[in-house]
């Protein structure tokens, strides 16, 4: 959309005006005529309002290297809650981004990464914060540094081989 | 006919294609063969050549097949680029573009943008409008295989295809406004929509994605004018939600039981089984009916949901008008490997008994499984089921019962690899269609030469998450190719000629009266084939790699030319690790004769 100097004002009204339709649509399947969707206010927006004064300055609880529990559990949530299909059974992505290439899209301060699955992401990261209690974001958290981790120790060296005649690399072909 | 008056004359013809209500809701596979000298094999004539491409098959049948024969197997080594339009988009671009009249077509991935380019502008073919639905970001995250488009449809002076957040537009042709747009499906529940929609007079049909979401599967029939829904049918649950009723009479004893949709799940599975309508649809005049397939159920992990899983899996065919379903046939009954149905059912006339003898009425389908199937298409009863790549899920499938005979050493299981299975996941044959030319009496089919080990996993069904619950990992098949461009004689059952292919053959495929047959491989190669022999007679290096489906049309200043998306992506992104995929791109390239 092209917005002139003008059009900021109207924004407010044409969002609101789109928003009733949008609610309108749910309740009418064959609703003719709509005008183009909106995704305003309807999707996670990735803000950290919301997270009151934990804010900015949160920090992951679990980073003792030498307590690998934190690890299990979090790759035992990483399956559990579905996380595994979409990036990956290794983390490099799949239907979703990978986690192990460093590029963290939405930030990559503890409070970014935890907001992520926290809030959902608008491009169809579902917002866990609802159904995981704090703890076991920051488990997933540390399970994916972990993971992070192992996968640079692996592709430092030798590129991983699965043997003769296989795609090395490749997982969950639909 | 001098070449003047026959741009002349085809110049009159698009000129009026667009004021003709007739467009691609007329129904052009209705004539049964008379006076068609080309068609040695097939009783289902091709319809009258009008130099157009308006549905994405050209053809309601699936054929893929045009008339047009200035480019032959003698003029195809002079063809050279006439221009190319770039998308803007950078992912996975399947389907065809449409020629109606002067106009063509085109719908890019997501964020599904359309474009209406004028071939008869000055200088060269210009944008005449440009079309910005804006769908639902989320809807990114839910799409399993990229976030593609399949295809779109004409009718009624209007562009109609499916968004990918699971929404339908329609969109004046002559202008770029859209018309309706009607909401499908949930997308905060994974459902989105990919595949290309057909035109039966005035009802478009359209169908859910979401296969590895959990999502419950269906397929639709909306008024063209308005976008009202006329009916649905869903995939799985009681026989009112299937639309099934007295007159649902498939060939096997063993699909006419009550409410297998439901008796075939576990409690209340079904509900979120799958069984996804994401491939296409084709319709035969002379039967009234509509055919396509269903997905794989949801999830993959199999132990979660004992019984056959119907009709997931499956192969349906339902009258256009009300819905209600004729017959139904499962290709991988309780599906264990990702073998959805969805792929074409390409609607032909075959002499089965040699040539000569009476024709059966059939729809061929060459299955993920790995199975060709002939199928009788007044009932579903299987003619002939052929492996035609590397199967060894099964060892045959008995015409008797139709049911596979499946090995069991390849079943997958919770926790536990089963190792080289083939086909994979993808299939033998995945969404990228088949041709079929009445000229040769061939099919020439997208093939892939992969297997897989797989494990399945206990999973649980978060609403928008995936609803999957199984790894797998890829095996090159044997001989070491990834693809091959499979001509197939549905008749012999045997393959005629094979082209193998490093990766996987993922692009639709054109055959032309002129006997060649033209397809794209992942590297971005576009060739042309001799129809008959396979040799390969034309062959150039597009931008990116080719997943959409060539067509081919005649251009107002009377010339053939043949035209092909180029833009790496879909399931093929699993291979860009490999050397040789391309980068990404997007861009139409549309080829001619000097």
């Amino acid at each position: 959309m092209n917005r002139g100097p003008l059009a900021s004002p109207l924004l407010a009204v044409l969002v609101a005006v789109l928003m009733a339709c949008r609610a309108a649509e749910s309740d009418d399947r064959a609703a003719p005529l709509l005008p183009p969707a909106s995704t305003a206010g309807l999707v996670p927006t990735g803000d950290p309002a919301g997270l009151g004064d934990r804010g900015a300055s949160m920090r992951n609880p679990y980073t003792d290297a030498a307590d690998q529990s934190a690890v299990r559990e979090g790759e035992a949530l990483y399956r559990s809650m579905n996380c595994v299909d979409c990036h990956g059974y290794q983390g490099k992505g799949n239907m979703c981004p990978s986690l192990v290439d460093g590029e963290w899209l939405f930030g990559d301060t503890p409070a970014d990464k935890f907001n992520s699955v926290y809030a959902g992401r608008a491009k169809g990261m579902p917002a866990y914060g609802g159904m995981l209690p704090d703890e076991s974001i920051w488990k997933i958290l540390t399970y994916l540094d972990d993971l992070k981790k192992r996968t640079d120790a692996v592709e430092g060296g030798a590129p991983a081989s699965e043997g003769a005649g296989r795609d090395a690399g490749v997982e969950n072909s639909r | 006919m001098t070449s003047a008056f026959r741009a002349a004359l085809t110049l009159l013809v698009l000129m009026a294609g667009p004021a003709c209500s007739t467009g691609s809701n007329s129904d052009p596979d209705s004539a049964v063969a008379a006076g068609s000298a080309s068609a040695i094999v097939a009783g289902v004539a091709a319809p009258p050549e009008d130099g157009q491409w308006t549905t994405q098959a050209k053809s309601l049948t699936g054929w893929r097949y045009s008339g047009l024969a200035d480019i032959d197997t003698a003029t195809v080594a002079g063809l050279r680029e006439a221009w190319t339009f770039s998308t803007g988009t950078l992912r996975g671009h399947e389907g065809a573009p449409l020629v109606v009249g002067s106009t063509m077509y085109v719908v890019t991935p997501f964020p599904n943008t359309a474009y209406a380019i004028d071939l008869a502008a000055p200088v060269q073919p210009a944008v005449k409008w440009r079309f910005d639905p804006n769908p639902q970001q989320r809807a990114i995250g839910r799409a399993c295989c990229d976030v593609v488009n399949r295809g779109w449809a004409f009718a009624e002076g209007m562009l109609i295809y499916n968004l990918l957040d699971a929404h339908t537009v329609a969109v004046d042709a002559a202008t770029g406004k859209e018309v309706w747009r009607v909401r499908m499906d949930d997308v905060k529940r994974g459902a989105t929509m990919t595949m290309a929609p057909l035109v039966v007079r005035n009802k478009v049909f359209v169908g859910n994605s979401g296969g590895e979401m959990g999502v419950h599967g269906w397929l639709a029939a909306l008024d063209v004018s308005t976008g009202r829904e006329v009916w649905r049918a869903f995939v799985t649950g009681p026989d009112s939600l299937v639309r099934l009723d007295s007159t649902f009479r498939p060939h096997y004893e063993s699909l006419r039981r009550p409410n297998l949709g439901i008796s075939t799940w576990p409690p209340d599975e079904w509900a979120r089984g799958g069984g996804a309508s994401w491939g296409w649809v084709t319709y035969d005049s002379t039967q009234n009916l509509i055919f396509y397939g269903t997905s794989n159920p949801s999830p993959w992990n199999q132990e979660q949901r004992p019984g056959a899983n119907l009709f997931t899996a499956a192969i349906l065919a339902r009258d256009p008008d009300t819905g209600m379903a004729k017959w139904a046939y499962q290709t991988t009954p309780h599906d264990e490997w990702d073998y959805d149905g969805v792929n074409e059912n390409t609607v032909l006339d075959l002499a089965l008994d040699g040539a000569g003898a009476p024709r059966s009425p059939v729809i061929v389908h060459f299955d993920r499984n790995g199975f060709v199937y002939v199928i009788d298409r007044r009932n579903g009863r299987v003619m002939s089921a052929t492996p035609f790549q590397e199967v060894n899920w099964a060892d045959s499938v008995n015409l008797a019962t139709g049911l596979p005979h499946v090995r069991a050493d390849k079943r997958t299981w919770e926790d536990r690899w089963t190792r080289n299975i083939c086909p994979n996941a993808l299939g033998a044959k995945n969404h990228p269609p088949t041709a079929w030319s009445p000229r040769t009496g061939l099919v020439y089919a997208p093939t892939m030469n992969l297997c897989m080990d797989f494990k399945a996993r206990s999973v649980s069904y978060i609403a928008g998450t995936p609803y999957w619950g199984a790894e797998t990992k890829t095996i090159v098949g044997p001989g070491g190719h990834r693809g091959e461009l499979v001509a197939w004689d549905p008749v012999a059952r045997r393959k005629v000629w094979g082209a193998r292919e490093k990766f996987p053959v993922h692009s639709g495929v054109l055959a032309t009266a002129g006997d060649l047959v033209f397809y794209g491989t992942v590297e971005g190669d576009f060739k042309a084939l001799h129809a008959r022999t396979g040799t390969l007679l034309w062959s150039k290096r597009l931008s990116s790699g080719i997943i959409g489906a060539p067509m081919t049309y005649r251009a107002p200043d009377g010339k053939q030319y043949v035209a092909v998306l180029s833009g790496i992506g879909g399931v093929m992104a699993q291979f860009k690790e490999e050397p040789g995929y391309p980068p990404q791109g997007g861009t139409l390239h549309v080829f001619a004769l000097p």
